[in-house]
């Protein structure tokens, strides 16, 4: 398929506002010390919760792909996201376990 | 006191790899863990640990 | 449904698969228990590497996401890639309030 101009300008509007957003947010947040150990520890187990909920996920829609419509496209991408997933977390986990 | 890294990870309920990365001063303990470390050491957690310079 | 996709094998593969991850998990437990292995450096450690996988999950979903427009158009890949990106955001946004109330 040809990439449509439209879903691709909307894709970039929708980025930039995010990151708008986010920059107004980090910088209110700095000023008021928000994002101190509580916040990082919070957000850091909040993260671990939707990694395990994503990886779960993932292996559904994963075999759903497979039955569903066979080994195409978006199959290949689950297979990939479920690879960067793994190794991103060994990876991480071995930094880490010669860091702390 | 003689301990091991071994026998040090037992009494604290850890391994013996936080035992050795507590010995570097890589790993900040949690404040429960110090608080054993200090009692088994029968001392106060300043003396055990030292609070990192700015 | 897809043709050569031989639901047998399939269903051969995966109870497999299953006990080979179960008993490797329950040997490395049963080991990693004796050792504690599983203490506070070991949960704040994983957590970390989670934490950054995340990260990098959230990157790479997006990248998929803008690929498969250009390929694909909005077909399986891409709906399936938005509802991953929506579970993804609203399980970190219940996470972080559910741990917020209670830290």
């Amino acid at each position: 398929m040809i990439p449509s101009i439209e879903s691709l300008a909307g894709f970039i509007t929708g980025a930039g506002v995010v990151l708008l957003i986010a920059f107004l947010y980090f910088k209110k947040g700095k000023k008021e010390r928000r994002f101190d150990e509580r916040y990082q520890e919070v957000h850091e187990k909040a993260r671990t919760v939707s990694w395990s909920i994503t990886l779960i996920t993932l292996m559904l829609m994963w075999v759903g792909a497979l039955i569903f419509e066979g080994p195409k496209l978006a199959y290949l991408l689950l297979s990939s996201a479920y690879g960067v997933m793994l190794i991103s977390y060994g990876v991480g986990a071995m930094i880490y376990n010669k860091r702390i | 006191m003689g301990l091991t890294q071994d026998d040090l990870a037992e009494k604290l309920e850890v391994s013996r790899q936080t035992i050795i990365s507590l010995e570097k001063g890589r790993y900040n303990p949690s404040l429960t863990l110090a608080f054993k470390i200090a009692k088994l050491f029968n001392c106060r957690i300043e003396d055990v640990f030292k609070p990192e310079e700015e | 449904m897809y043709e050569g996709f031989d639901i047998w094998a399939f269903l051969l593969g995966l109870p497999s698969g299953l006990a080979i991850w179960a008993i490797v998990w329950y040997f490395v437990r049963k080991k990693g228990k004796k050792e504690r292995m599983f203490d506070e450096r070991y949960t704040n450690l994983h957590r970390h590497a989670r934490s950054i996988s995340w990260k990098v999950m959230t990157g790479a979903i997006l990248i998929a996401w803008l690929i498969v427009m250009i390929v694909e158009g909005a077909k399986l890949a891409f709906f399936i890639l938005t509802a991953l990106w929506v579970i993804h955001m609203l399980s970190w946004l219940i996470g972080a309030a559910i741990v917020n109330k209670h830290h």
